[in-house]
């Protein structure tokens, strides 16, 4: 039953059918493109997202870092939820290493709206960095783990299109939003030209992100990659596990979701402010008198239920393979024994 | 046995009646005719007990007159001398009666009846060998489910078809048929000194519909389940209500929808219309249109098409039930919810009454109450008062302990206020299964006071 880690879904160990299909992959040099469980594992992510190509990298970050260099060139923007992951969580990469000017744009709804795209598409001017491309999250992390169907975003995107951008989805949990809404991720990719969806989360790879979009632009992203040092040789002992993740590990994330409704329906039942979002995924936030809030996660963690401390009394709690139905009932339990205690 | 009546016989039967009437001065008349034929059998541990078949013949016709009075009479027969008394004792009784201004007949509806798939051919094909083979078999799943069950008291089959016609001076006819089927089988439990009977049943209009088995096991789980049960202490608990417990209450519930008993003011819902009354998680909806329905048909007692009518969406009253008289009381549509034998004038009932269901599976509810009581039986339901919402009824079930089913639990009462309770209701399963014409899933009740050791 314990420990209970609802930290991320980036917590997962490998199981041991996922250790077992690691510890067999057939491996070569993939800076070569000769590693054939990475090859497959591209064309896998390729066809699965409706894109000619696919690119395995190290990490998410890296996924959206090595998106927006091969979309934009030095000063040009790219226009991002001022919530966003990149935005917030990927250490400016895209300034540091790119010069790419980051175009803010409204997204506490979880979507950036049409008339934010417009505003960031402004005239050619010698003032103005030209934005180049549109970055938008799903699931939105930050908004809650809210899930867009593809008609919500569908206005956005092709406002973007419109004004000669490219579009990027921030994707790390793009089969959580298609689970929710029951959907194609294909449905999503025809929305855009390129996408990074992650392994590592409620997938449960233990590392690994793929890149997918035309074959021109795999090609000089994979360029990109190795300018970031991100090519990897026998990586087919990792890529393994994304197969593995991709092929038996995508029907069970509405377990996941099922779990985060429990949580938030006993935490509310309790008495806490759960946030509710039009389209939950896979995680929790909710919110804690200060009193209550400020140790509370170390309280919770001395009874062997893990989480982030609160930001603002704001808690986020995320469900994933290695939480059970009765485990996510049971920290329901402990959490709301500790905030009355306290 | 008797032959189902020629269409044609009746249709000329119900259209005499219909012109003899008013040719006699009534002001509008309507004819109702059913006819029913069934047979059952019921086994008493594995030896015959019943065996029956019979069938049912009636034709009813009332009568109004410019007043609003009404008369209702009926016969057996289509014999044509029967047929004249009944438009005699029909006046009578017409002319004997109150006046009621909104005594109505309907218009005469312009839309074809839909096909709600009530009749299978496959009752009809149903032998004597077939329900003493499904019977003996429900008998031996019983029988050997539990060392526990000392007599397995019943198991019974029985099916039927049945034919519905409804003429007025209006110009409304129309014509359906059905069937049904039901199982069902009743079970004594000891263990220790201590006995408990129990049972459970189930039917539908199709044959293939039904699960025998499944009913002989379902009986002697749910009997076993409260084998033996406790009194937990007094005190307030949060309640897991089973699917079977869960359609009683929602029975009781349909009834305070009735426009008949809003405006006899035995609802305490009265006045509610548009106001939030339950917890978001509570919706009922009505469907008389509902395909294989057991409550369905595709008009009503007063040939009123029937329909599908939300009754409380997310816990805000939406609508009533109504017939004609009470629809034209309250100046809006009826609701085809009319209800009518041959012998009685149009009362409102419900047809296919339903909770609609939430996410959560049985197994869910117990996790997320972690501690209380699983509730399979409410004993005394009948006892709520309907204008107070006041109640203490019995309950059966099992104690629930660290979200997992514990001892048996009975001999416990619950009191309190539906008005109270109806918002307590905070968490509905995704279990949705129809007790007869009834659906409702497992659903949680919060910090109901239960009275105990």
């Amino acid at each position: 039953m314990f420990p209970i880690d609802l930290k991320s879904d980036t917590v997962t160990r490998p199981s041991k059918a996922m250790r077992l299909a690691m510890a067999e992959a057939e491996v070569g040099d993939d800076v070569y493109c000769e590693d054939p469980t990475v090859n497959r594992l591209q064309e896998k992510a390729a066809a699965m997202t409706g894109k000619d190509a696919a690119l395995f990298l190290p990490s998410g970050t890296m996924g959206n870092l090595v998106a927006v260099l091969t979309h934009c060139g030095r000063g040009e923007g790219a226009i991002l939820g001022i919530n966003s992951h990149i935005y917030h969580y990927e250490g400016g990469g895209l300034a540091a290493l790119g010069g790419v000017f980051p175009l803010t744009a409204d997204d506490s709804s979880g979507l950036i709206p049409p008339s934010e795209v417009e505003r960031n598409c402004r005239p050619v001017n010698v003032h103005f960095a030209p934005a180049k491309l549109l970055c938008v999250e799903n699931t939105h992390n930050k908004c809650g783990g809210l899930a867009l169907s593809p008609a919500q975003m569908k206005e956005t995107t092709d406002t973007a299109r419109n004004n000669g951008l490219s579009v990027h989805i921030d994707g790390a949990r793009i089969f959580n939003a298609a689970t929710a809404w029951k959907c194609d991720v294909r449905e999503y990719t025809a929305l855009v030209d390129s996408i990074q969806f992650c392994l590592s989360k409620g997938l449960g790879a233990p590392i690994g992100s793929m890149l997918c979009g035309s074959g021109e632009f795999i090609d000089r992203a994979r360029h990109w990659r190795k300018k970031v040092g991100g090519g990897l040789r026998q990586s087919g002992i990792i890529a393994a596990a994304g197969l593995y993740a991709l092929e038996n590990n995508i029907g069970r994330l509405a377990d996941d979701h099922g779990n985060a409704a429990m949580l938030a329906s006993m935490l509310s039942a309790g008495g806490l402010e759960v946030e509710k979002n039009p389209m939950p995924t896979n995680m929790v936030y909710f919110h804690v008198p200060e009193k209550a809030g400020h140790d509370l996660h170390e309280r919770c963690a001395a009874r062997g239920v893990l989480f982030n401390g609160a930001a603002g009394g704001r808690i986020r709690l995320v469900t994933h393979i290695d939480v059970s139905r009765e485990q996510a009932a049971r920290a329901a339990e402990i959490i709301l024994e500790e905030v009355s205690a306290s | 046995m008797m032959q189902v009546p020629a269409r044609d016989a009746v249709e000329e039967a119900s259209a005499f009646l219909v012109a003899e009437t008013l040719s006699r001065g009534a002001a509008g008349a309507d004819v109702v005719c059913s006819f029913g034929q069934g047979s059952s059998l019921s086994l008493r541990d594995g030896v015959p007990e019943k065996n029956t078949s019979g069938t049912s013949f009636g034709i009813g016709l009332r009568t109004l007159d410019r007043e609003g009075r009404q008369g209702v009479a009926h016969v057996n027969s289509l014999e044509r001398h029967h047929l004249e008394e009944l438009v005699v004792w029909s006046l009578n009784n017409c002319s004997s009666s109150e006046p009621d201004p909104h005594a109505r007949l309907a218009p005469q509806a312009r839309d074809i009846l839909p096909d709600l798939e009530l009749f299978d051919e496959a009752v009809l094909g149903v032998t004597p060998e077939y329900r003493m083979s499904v019977c003996r078999e429900m008998w031996e799943i019983a029988r050997d489910a539990d060392p526990r069950v000392v007599s397995v008291r019943s198991a019974s089959w029985g099916e039927g078809s049945g034919e519905y016609h409804y003429r007025s001076s209006e110009g409304v006819s129309g014509c359906y048929s059905g069937t049904s089927a039901g199982c069902g089988v009743s079970v004594i439990l000891s263990d220790g000194g201590v006995m408990e009977m129990g049972g459970y049943g189930d039917d539908s209009r199709f044959l293939s519909g039904l699960d025998p088995r499944k009913a002989a096991a379902e009986a002697v789980r749910r009997t076993a389940m409260v084998l033996g049960g406790t009194y937990l202490p007094t005190g307030r608990y949060d309640l897991v209500l089973d699917g079977e417990a869960a359609a009683s209450l929602v029975d009781v519930l349909g009834e305070l929808f009735l426009a008949s008993n809003i405006h006899k003011n035995k609802s305490f819902l009265m006045g509610k219309l548009g106001e939030k009354v339950a917890s978001p998680a509570l919706s009922l909806v009505d469907d008389g249109l509902l395909l294989r329905g057991m409550g369905s048909s595709p008009f009503d007692g007063e040939g009123v098409p029937c329909s599908r009518t939300p009754l409380l969406s997310n816990g805000v009253v939406s609508a009533w039930l109504y017939n004609l008289k009470y629809a034209l009381l309250d100046g809006v549509a009826s609701t085809g919810n009319a209800s009518r034998s041959i012998s009685g004038t149009p009362d409102v009932d419900c047809s296919n009454l339903s909770l609609l269901p939430g996410q959560w599976t049985p197994e869910d509810l117990l996790l997320q109450v972690g501690s209380g009581i699983y509730v399979t039986e409410f004993l005394g339901l009948h006892t709520i008062n309907p204008v107070s919402g006041e109640f203490s009824l019995g309950i059966k079930g099992a104690s629930i302990s660290g979200g997992a089913l514990g001892g048996a639990v009975s001999g416990m009462t619950i009191a309190g206020n539906l008005k109270d309770i109806l918002n307590t209701i905070d968490l509905v399963g995704n279990d949705f299964h129809f007790y007869g014409s009834t659906g409702a899933c497992s659903l949680v009740m919060r910090d109901v006071a239960a009275a105990g050791s």
